[in-house]
């Protein structure tokens, strides 16, 4: 189908670091967050970010010719990957649970347990907050931890596995935050970058690794599933 | 009144799932969960493919 709509301008990424672009949040999404990480030989874009002609224009420009990679971290955050998909061809790399929501994306890759894309990132399933939900560290020189929902901004500079309604399975999701902890390592401890709406961090973007709080939390008025 | 309330609770559920997920092809409740949960550029033609072999979860 050929879309014939224009799209909404938008607003153009924020870069947080040399390296590093925050997009703005995503309706489609719930208001989550997708960045970029510029990153050799292959950058890649985590999670997707609203379809508007700035974020077009910004992914071209980033991208510089070079071929991303787009990786979704859990289902809440595939918005409208297959529109920017058929614009920009970049190929997806999902885990295997959630690849069934993307038949018409083509090249679509899927992992298991654990991947390592081309620049030396490594993708680790944790479902919890989604049945595929996902995280992707970038070591150092980068040394950031992309958690996408498992950890979400709940004040200011704290960081919190959150259970809410669209919570796929709490118990997992703690295992996942455990397991992490675990397969990150302690030498350097990355910065923390969620994939969720970042309002609470009032202002901040990367939160530090010592902002991961130990509690989990459960969010207001929200029945706990039997 | 609490102990009348919970078991009401769970017959409602239960009615509503077998009400509602009263589906063809091999649907999982995660998948219709999925369907009506994610936000995402869902293709309703997927209801009719068979799921495929995953990983077990951890």
């Amino acid at each position: 189908m050929t879309l014939t709509s224009s799209l909404e301008q938008g607003r153009p990424p924020q870069q947080i670091r040399e390296d590093l672009w925050l997009f703005p949040p995503n309706r489609d999404c719930l208001g989550g967050s997708s960045w970029w990480l510029d990153c050799v030989p292959e950058p890649v874009l985590i999670d997707c970010p609203p379809l508007t002609e700035a974020t077009l224009q910004a992914l071209e420009r980033l991208a510089a010719g070079r071929i991303p990679r787009l990786l979704l971290t859990n289902r809440e955050g595939h918005g409208r990957v297959r529109r920017l998909q058929e614009r920009l061809g970049w190929p997806v790399l999902v885990q295997e649970q959630e690849a069934y929501l993307l038949p018409g994306v083509d090249p679509l890759e899927t992992f298991a347990q654990t991947h390592r894309t081309a620049s030396g990132l490594r993708l680790l399933w944790t479902p919890g907050p989604t049945p595929g939900s996902c995280v992707v560290h970038a070591p150092a020189p980068w040394n950031v931890l992309f958690c996408g929902r498992l950890l979400v901004p709940v004040a200011v500079g704290v960081l919190a596995g959150l259970q809410h309604r669209r919570t796929f399975h709490w118990p997992r999701q703690q295992r996942s935050l455990e397991r992490l902890r675990d397969w990150v390592g302690s030498d350097p401890l990355p910065s923390l970058a969620s994939g969720a709406g970042l309002g609470a961090l009032r202002g901040e973007r990367l939160a530090p690794w010592s902002a991961w709080a130990d509690g989990f939390h459960q969010a207001p008025h929200q029945e706990t599933p039997t | 009144m609490a102990f009348i309330k919970r078991p009401i609770r769970r017959l409602r559920r239960k009615a509503l799932l077998h009400q509602t997920f009263r589906l063809p092809q091999r649907l999982s409740l995660h998948t219709i969960g999925a369907l009506r949960e994610a936000l995402a550029d869902v293709d309703l033609r997927i209801v009719n493919q068979p799921l495929p072999q995953l990983t077990p979860f951890p």
